[in-house]
């Protein structure tokens, strides 16, 4: 009976070739984008996931409290919060308390300019060559500055790939000298790429020795935009958070940590910031293309319930030689289930093979979950969306049906 | 089901005149009307018909366009229900039989022949034949046997694969009642079977009417042409959803229906 029914299904489609292609290809786009975007915030996800474990995960990040709140205006800021001495008695603690490196960050924003090109780089830090270790960042044309360099406050720079290129386009930028805010500096080194675009662009960044910066740029015993600090190890980071809570708590005289005014940040927090972020686009990039494969599954009704009308005749028919309801029903569900499935294994090819097309930032990434949920949902709605137009067919009367011209 | 006993001696009184009165009759219709409402006006296209039909007739209901035969038929056919009065097929009461029943009966017991053959498009003669015998749920290796068989019994052995496109408006008909006699149906109800034939075509078709009503089959043809009901051993004419006549003909057979007399009829087959 099965297969008598598919063998007619089959027929039936294949006799409107056309209007079958069109049919399944609202379903073909519905799959394949739901695959298409699944995958693309996989990749994306994947991505940065990828670059903040490239930080280490070792790596704690401490801010002034209201650092990244809106509740911070310049003209409230106290006394110095994040200073020097903190780093040196963070250091101080070394090993002990988990700690391998503190690193002083000077923020400041920036704008550089040569031979009249002028770019203002998302990221500055005035810092130590302990920044490079701490970030697991090298310099791979050039060379970095040496300790020598630092004591001096030599004024040179390393730059990332997308400042470099930003600035000097395709010239050799190495030797050059750029004005960094009106001072002039000596770029010497480049830092390796690191990969991921747009706002994540970690290659958006000048390094400049700490002595330098604050020499030229900041002034002297400025407040500290940030301060790195690299645990010995993973296992020992929450020590080292520990570790350098206490010891700012100290340094700051405070005596409630809720009245701490600093911040520590470490990776996993970031991270989980940036999955529930992900997760959100994710959602959301389902959501559209669920509403198109949706939009897919009308357009399969649309058509099933045309091609009841054309053959009323044949129901007709069918129904005076016999057929029962169910012969009908079944019929008619079976025609839209053969092209829905087939317009979904349609678009599951051209879902994964689009998504095979990378871009440098990151490689959309094909889950196994997502190209089933999409099939499976477009067989659901050539179900859900077939079985009214069935119904409809099985339940004319025969005589009107054989009347029918 | 079928063929269950009448439980209703009423039904033995209403035996027609013409009926040989001992043998139970295949189809008796009381005071059976139908009404269709077209907007404001009401059409009675079966008017009190009483009519019993015995087994192994071979009965023309005739009458002109309107006059409520193609009604009687769906009615004879369980296609459509009497607003009043009885119809008992086979000692079943039709009117007490589900929807999924009476497909049963038209399954098994009915077989159709229509005007216009009414095959299924772009499938071949074979498996339009097969089509009640899906229906009825017989196994594939089975319904191949039976409906070659029936194919061949109408002359259509060479024809199984042929499409009913590629086939003659005759060969088309004769497809048609190959599909009405696959599940040896008790009776053969025809709509105006030799409507859209031309008169070679007419005269095998109704040969092969006489044929199966000699082996024993009911057969029921509705038709305005008084050339087709020459092979009837009985004829009802209506009339206003009247039954007006009713004669029974005697050595049908020997009558020479004179088809060959008619003037050439033009081909009229649906596109």
């Amino acid at each position: 009976m099965i297969r008598d029914s598919a063998r007619i299904a089959v027929r039936a489609i294949l006799g409107n070739r056309l209007r079958s292609a069109l049919t399944m290809l609202g379903l073909i786009i519905g799959v394949s984008s739901v695959i298409i975007l699944l995958a693309v915030g996989r990749g994306a996800q994947g991505a940065i996931a990828g670059e903040l474990e490239d930080l280490g995960t070792n790596v704690l990040t401490v801010l002034r409290r209201g650092e990244v709140g809106p509740n911070q205006t310049g003209t409230q800021s106290r006394d110095i919060e994040l200073s020097l001495d903190d780093v040196q008695a963070l250091q101080d603690r070394g090993a002990g308390g988990g700690i391998l490196r503190a690193v002083p960050v000077l923020n400041t924003g920036v704008t550089l300019t040569w031979r009249g090109a002028t770019y203002a780089p998302s990221s500055f830090a005035g810092t130590t060559l302990d920044y490079l270790a701490a970030q697991n960042v090298r310099v791979d044309a050039g060379r970095a500055w040496d300790a020598e360099d630092e004591r001096r406050r030599e004024r040179v720079v390393i730059l990332g790939r997308t400042v470099s290129r930003e600035l000097f386009g395709s010239e050799n930028p190495l030797g050059q000298r750029i004005s960094v805010n009106g001072r002039r500096f000596e770029v010497i080194g480049l830092l390796k790429a690191q990969g991921g675009g747009g706002p994540f662009d970690e290659d958006d960044v000048i390094l400049v020795p700490f002595g330098a910066a604050e020499s030229n740029l900041t002034g002297t015993g400025a407040e500290l935009g940030q301060i790195l600090v690299q645990a010995t190890s993973q296992e020992t980071t929450t020590l080292a958070e520990t570790t350098t809570r206490e010891t700012l708590l100290a340094e700051h005289d405070i005596e409630d940590p809720g009245e701490a005014d600093f911040q520590i940040f470490n990776q996993a927090q970031i991270r989980a910031v940036a999955d529930t972020t992900f997760g959100l686009l994710r959602l959301l990039l389902g959501a559209v293309a669920g509403i198109s494969l949706l939009v897919g599954g009308i357009g399969v009704m649309n058509i099933m319930l045309v091609t009841v009308s054309e053959r009323t005749r044949e129901i007709g028919i069918r129904k005076a030689i016999g057929a029962q309801r169910i012969h009908i029903v079944g019929q008619f569900l079976l025609e839209a289930l053969m092209l829905s499935s087939l317009g979904g294994l349609i678009g599951v090819a051209v879902g994964v093979g689009v998504a095979q097309i990378g871009t440098e930032a990151f490689q959309p990434v094909v889950t196994w979950t997502s190209v089933l949920v999409a099939f499976g949902v477009s067989m659901l709605v050539g179900l859900f969306f077939g079985s009214y137009p069935a119904n409809r067919a099985a339940s004319m009367r025969p005589i009107d049906a054989l009347r029918f011209e | 089901m079928i063929g269950a006993p009448a439980g209703d001696p009423a039904l033995a009184r209403d035996s027609t005149p013409g009926t040989d009165g001992h043998r139970r009759p295949m189809i008796a219709l009381r005071e059976v009307g139908k009404t269709f409402h077209l907007g404001d006006t009401a059409v009675h296209a079966l008017r009190d018909v009483t009519l019993a039909v015995r087994e192994g007739d071979l009965l023309a209901i005739m009458g002109p366009s309107g006059s409520g035969k193609s009604t009687l038929m769906n009615i004879i056919g369980c296609l459509d229900l009497p607003d009043h009065g009885r119809y008992v097929l086979e000692g079943v009461d039709v009117r007490r039989l589900t929807e999924s029943e009476q497909a049963s009966i038209r399954n098994r017991r009915i077989g159709f022949v229509f005007q216009g053959f009414n095959l299924i498009a772009r499938t071949p003669a074979l498996e339009n034949v097969e089509l009640p015998l899906v229906y009825a749920g017989v196994a594939r290796r089975e319904r191949r046997r039976l409906a070659t068989e029936a194919l061949e019994s109408v002359g259509l052995g060479d024809r199984l694969d042929h499409q009913p496109s590629e086939l003659s408006g005759g060969q088309q008909q004769r497809v048609a009642i190959a599909r009405a006699i696959v599940t040896d149906p008790a009776l053969l109800l025809a709509d105006e079977p030799t409507g859209a034939l031309d008169s070679v075509s007419t005269a095998s078709v109704l040969e092969l009417f006489s044929e199966l009503n000699a082996q024993g089959r009911t057969v029921v043809l509705i038709t305005h042409e008084e050339e087709v009901s020459r092979y009837a051993k009985r004829v009802v004419r209506l009339h206003d959803g009247r039954v007006v006549s009713d004669e029974r003909r005697t050595g049908a057979y020997d009558v020479p229906p004179g088809l060959a007399a008619r003037t050439a009829h033009t081909e009229a087959l649906p596109a």
